[in-house]
């Protein structure tokens, strides 16, 4: 037994770490904000570079052949860093579901370009209408009736839809269904996209816990540094124990999401429990970081500058992602209580079918 | 990342499991000495009693995954706690292993273990709580003799007591935490008395106990002088995942929840209500997040790594739920919720529990100092 | 519209808080815990000479002809000793014969009530434990002109001490509702039946009693049986539709629970407060750090925002009737919430000592879980609401 990560699945996280330091620091966020597509192809070029985009893609196809729990730690980097680029559905979700499929030629051509950084994948969520970064997808993974399509960017009619988060790319899609454009039908359209699904939402979880880390960071420096009454604000009680809640909540979430990572990776028996619950605690300790830090930073919090908004909207943004808190809460609720599906076996992680 | 265990590990599981089939009824008798008493000579056999310590010292010499798997599936079938006397087994047992003479090792290890020695703690004063280091019970060295004078409160059992793990101060002038030195001191010294405190549950765990000039030879000396802080504080070979807790604590929920589908609310089975969907479920998320934060804990232990603070944050998660889940219990009671049957007065007794292990102010600071690091006042 | 106290209202809080502190001291609290009825017959005798007892009873039965305002001054303040007494149950009996009782029954018992002689309680609720008309499931059986009664009622407050009971039961079919229509307020009638509110005396053949410990030692509770109980025409309380009166008497029942548990709450909170100034730990009055500054101020806060629910509820009852449901289930919902938390945050503010029987906070604990179900939880009430707003 052991429930950590390796040598090298820490060192993958550094490597990301340093490489987002430099590339993505908040300037080239917010940078980025100002821009038509608010997506920078030359930034995903040099991603793929260090092989986030093909992470999960068979080595065959020019990926890296690794599973979510390599993925889990890349992922919190991504949230600390507020990164925007479709990598969740383009390296999490589309690249096994196009794997997983029994659609080889689909495979075989989309794989090696997602490898390569060449194509962009945008993924309907089960959960929601809107479709996230359509508009600079190559390819469309789209639900029909019983069928999931894969549609060509230029075969879809899209309309953007604003939102709240400048980062966030919103878009409703419509398509004529055509036969030759399905991956799968029926049960096996239902498998593809309840991985789909459990997969973003783990994502999403990780990218909270980078953000709930960053917040906590700068909540931690702002208050270590700011004085009042002749003392750092982060001397008073009220505000050490704000934050000491926020830290054992992250750290819940942590607990959380890195089983989650193993349930995806090993499709166990109760991925979708723990998944659910890693997106529901993720969600809120983000939520609850975004704000607490905007409470001990005072008054200074609400102006554009900081960037402490910058993070807080990606938590709203992330806990809104393939299945909101609620949503996820009335499916753990419904397997606790109908199915009782036992989300704790002890000692050992059952093995699915 | 891995959750198996290995085949050796999963046969211990199973032995144990076994032995639970033959040697534990069901339901668990609750205030049976003589049921305790043959169950512990049973676990004695098997040596698991002080599981943790070194088989030269009557112990199991079991490591860190085995005392975790021992822990674990005892606490799922809710069995007595491993050993009758919880303060010898889980504080000076393992003190005297760590610090004590060869002697004092002969002395009091196979009778803690054989239930021949019952221990309590003496740190706590009246004006000395959380700020323990500025305790003021005096021990001053005549001879071969420390002669001791002063009080300890809420010393748990030292009514029942046949030693007390003493925390004195041998020296007053100097910073409060390096003037304290521990002794293991006989209840039946002459000058000690001892006086029942009642709690609001109607019952006395806790204690007064009173020194009037109490002599104890040098040889009862644990550590050296000044170094009662260290003796204290120091790592016990305990692995520290807290899986007992969360364990029981899912026990307590799974009650809970059964609880709830026989209760209604609003007229509607409660279990079919939302609020009582909403809360069992973040009960349900947050007591495995204390079991997978403890793994986490474990894996740093087996990896070697010393432990930090991180106990803060499951202990100060405990308080919180233990509340929590008093509460929803008391709801789904209803107008019973007045009465005094067992299940209303175990709502009292969390508050004894949470107190034992500090108060969650006192967590939250010692998450926000000292893994945060933010400023001390 | 005048939002503040009366001078005699004022004056009458005063001299209840100085009788309560005199006659009724921790000590003296706890001795009555231990006493099978737990109040104390002299000291009930007084309250009656100082007219507490007939508060709301007209001049003209031997009361003072007060109002509901009055009563919930009287009613925190004995909330705030923790005064073991059945005032409350008296008071929610001397309402049901205020407001359903003929001239003949009020004529008959309200001088009781008001003397002290005779202590009323509530006898509503039953085994399923559902609050109001739709928990009312005993049925009477019809003799001529008389119902018959057996069965039980549960979680009868002062069921030990209690000379009368005022009992809700229905009367099965065959027989006309009385002539008036049905109110709106939920009348829950089931088809066939008629909700009653009656008049049962301790002494009546076939009444018996049994005591429940409760966890709360300053109050007491039980269960009514009743086994072949005889009630005639005259003991039925027929001034209004039972489904109303019942309705009503939940409503009262919260603003006068939530007045004494409010009382208690600022009691535990002034002990607190007390405490946190003279124990001194790290070489400070642990009241100087934060931690505990801002919890005891938290709960301040909650105990004043609550008074002005309460107020304008005991007010209603009087002056604008049509708001009191609202008005008491908002108010109700806060304090069992409220008092929950300051309960568990005054013994845990007290730390190792907050636990022992010896020091007092305790007993504000047992008392907050005493009042939270009472005339219906949290939970309850905010269904209540959302109801009434048609959601």
């Amino acid at each position: 037994m052991e429930f950590d990560f390796t040598e090298d699945q820490r060192l993958l996280q550094e490597t990301v770490r340093e490489f987002l330091a430099g590339e993505c620091p908040v300037e080239h966020v917010r940078s980025l904000w100002e821009t038509e597509t608010g997506r920078s192809p030359e930034f995903w070029a040099k991603l793929a570079e260090i092989g986030v985009p093909g992470l999960l893609v068979p080595e065959e196809h020019g990926g890296l052949g690794m599973d979510e729990i390599d993925f889990a730690l890349v992922l919190v980097e991504v949230g600390r860093a507020a990164l925007a680029e479709p990598v969740v559905p383009t390296a999490v979700v589309a690249a096994p579901l196009l794997r997983e499929s029994a659609h080889l030629a689909l495979a075989e051509t989309w794989l090696p370009r997602i490898a390569a950084g060449e194509a962009l994948v945008a993924v309907a969520q089960a959960t929601s209408p809107l479709v996230a970064d359509a508009h600079v997808a190559d390819l469309l993974i789209l639900r029909s009736g019983d069928a999931l399509h894969a549609v060509p960017r230029d075969a879809a009619r899209l309309t953007f839809q604003p939102s709240n988060d400048p980062s966030q790319k919103l878009f409703t899609v419509e398509f004529d269904p055509q036969e030759d454009r399905r991956i799968a039908t029926g049960a096996a359209a239902d498998r593809l996209e309840a991985a789909a699904l459990d997969r973003g939402a783990f994502a999403c979880a990780a990218q909270q816990i980078g953000v709930c880390e960053q917040l906590i960071e700068m909540s931690v420096d702002y208050t270590t540094q700011r004085k009042q009454f002749g003392v750092p604000i982060g001397s008073f009680q009220a505000v050490k124990h704000l934050v000491a809640d926020l830290k054992v909540a992250l750290e819940y979430a942590r607990s959380h999401v890195e089983r989650a990572a193993h349930s995806v990776a090993r499709d166990t028996v109760t991925r979708s429990v723990d998944v659910s619950m890693a997106k529901v605690s993720a969600g809120e300790a983000a939520l609850e970081a975004a704000r607490i830090s905007l409470q001990v930073h005072g008054a200074l919090g609400y102006t554009w500058e900081q960037d402490l908004h910058v993070w807080m909207r990606r938590a709203w943004t992330l806990d809104l992602a393939w299945g909101s808190t609620a949503w996820h809460r009335e499916r753990l609720a419904a397997a606790l209580f109908e199915d009782a599906l036992p989300a704790a076996s002890f000692g050992f992680s059952p093995q699915a079918g | 990342m891995d959750f198996h265990f290995t085949p050796e590990e999963q046969a211990f599981r199973e032995e144990i499991r076994a032995f639970l089939d033959a040697h534990l009824p069901d339901p668990v008798p609750e205030d049976d000495p003589g049921f305790l008493r043959e169950w512990n000579r049973k676990l004695r056999e098997k040596r698991w009693v002080g599981f943790s310590w070194p088989r030269e010292w009557g112990g199991g010499g079991g490591d860190l995954i085995r005392q975790f798997i021992l822990k674990e599936e005892m606490a799922a079938r809710r069995a007595p706690a491993l050993g009758l006397d919880f303060m010898g087994l889980t504080w000076v047992g393992p003190a005297i292993i760590a610090h004590g003479t060869d002697a004092q090792k002969a002395e009091h290890l196979e009778k803690i273990l054989d239930d021949e020695e019952h221990w309590c703690t003496g740190y706590s004063e009246p004006d000395v709580g959380s700020d323990l280091a500025a305790l003021q019970c005096r021990a001053v060295l005549e001879g071969d003799e420390y002669v001791i004078n002063g009080q300890k409160i809420w010393t748990t059992s030292a009514h029942v007591a046949s030693h007390i793990f003493l925390l004195v101060r041998t020296d007053p002038t100097v910073a409060k935490w390096k003037g304290i030195t521990c002794l293991l001191v006989p209840m039946d010294s002459p000058g000690i008395e001892v006086r029942p405190i009642e709690n609001l549950s109607g019952k006395a765990s806790f204690n007064q106990v009173f020194f009037n000039d109490v002599r104890t030879p040098v040889g009862n000396r644990l550590g050296a002088e000044g170094e009662g802080w260290r003796v204290v504080m120091g790592a016990l070979a305990n692995e520290r995942s807290g899986i007992s807790e969360s364990t029981e604590m899912q026990r307590h929920l799974d009650d809970i929840r059964e609880l709830a589908r026989r209760a209604s609310r609003n007229g509607r089975p409660a279990l079919e209500d939302d609020g009582v969907r909403r809360r069992l479920s973040d009960m349900e998320i947050r007591i495995e997040a204390m079991r997978l934060t403890g793994l986490r804990h474990l894996t740093d232990q087996l990896r070697g790594k010393p432990s930090g603070s991180e106990t803060a944050i499951n202990k100060l998660q405990r308080g919180i739920l233990e509340f929590e889940m008093s509460e929803l219990e008391l709801e789904l009671l209803g107008s019973a919720a007045q009465h005094q049957g067992l299940l209303q007065r175990q709502t009292l007794a969390w508050h004894g529990t949470v107190i034992g292990g500090g108060s969650p102010n006192i967590q939250r600071n010692i998450i926000a100092e000292r893994i945060l690091g933010m400023p001390r006042k | 519209m005048n939002f503040g106290f009366t001078e005699e209202q004022d004056f009458l809080r005063e001299s209840v808080r100085k009788l309560v502190e005199e006659r009724c001291p921790m000590p003296e609290v706890r001795r009555l815990m231990t006493t099978p009825d737990a109040y104390s017959p002299e000291l009930w005798s007084e309250m009656a000479a100082l007219g507490w007892l007939g508060l709301l009873v007209p001049e003209e039965h031997g009361g003072a002809g007060l109002g509901w305002v009055d009563l919930v001054v009287l009613l925190e303040e004995t909330g705030r000793g923790l005064l073991p007494s059945p005032l409350l149950s008296n008071a929610l009996a001397t309402t049901a014969l205020l407001r359903a009782g003929s001239r003949d029954q009020r004529r008959r018992w309200l001088p009781g009530l008001a003397d002290g002689s005779t202590i009323g309680t509530l006898a509503l609720l039953e085994a399923e434990d559902v609050q109001g008309p739709s928990g009312i499931g005993l049925e009477a059986s019809v003799e001529g002109e008389d119902h018959l009664l057996s069965g039980s009622k549960h979680f009868v407050a002062d069921v030990g001490c209690a000379d009368l009971f005022v009992v809700a039961y229905r009367e099965p079919s065959g027989r006309e509702p009385s002539g008036r229509e049905p109110s709106g307020r939920g009348a829950e009638e089931r088809p066939g039946e008629t909700l009653r509110l009656a008049l049962v005396p301790a002494d009546r053949a076939g009444v018996c009693v049994e005591r429940i410990p409760s966890l709360d030692e300053t109050k007491r509770t039980g269960t009514l049986r009743l086994e072949g109980v005889r009630i005639a025409p005259e003991e039925r309380l027929e001034a209004m539709p039972a489904a109303d009166s019942i309705e009503l008497l939940q409503d009262c029942g919260s603003i006068a629970v939530t007045a004494e548990a409010l009382g208690a709450a600022e009691g535990a909170l002034a002990l607190t407060v007390q405490y946190a100034k003279d124990r001194v730990q790290f070489g400070s009055p642990i009241g100087r750090f934060q931690g505990v500054k801002h919890r005891l101020s938290d709960m301040w806060v909650d105990t004043e925002s609550i008074k002005s629910l309460l107020y304008y509820g005991a007010w209603s009852i009087e002056g604008s009737p049509e708001e009191l449901p609202r008005y008491a289930s908002l108010a109700k919902a806060y304090i069992a919430d409220a008092f929950t938390r300051i309960g568990v945050d005054c013994v845990q503010l007290h730390g190792a000592v907050g636990y022992t029987i010896e020091y007092d906070i305790q007993l504000y604990l047992k008392r907050s879980k005493w009042v939270r179900p009472l005339f219906g939880d949290a939970d309850h009430h905010r269904d209540r609401l959302a109801t009434r707003r048609g959601l």
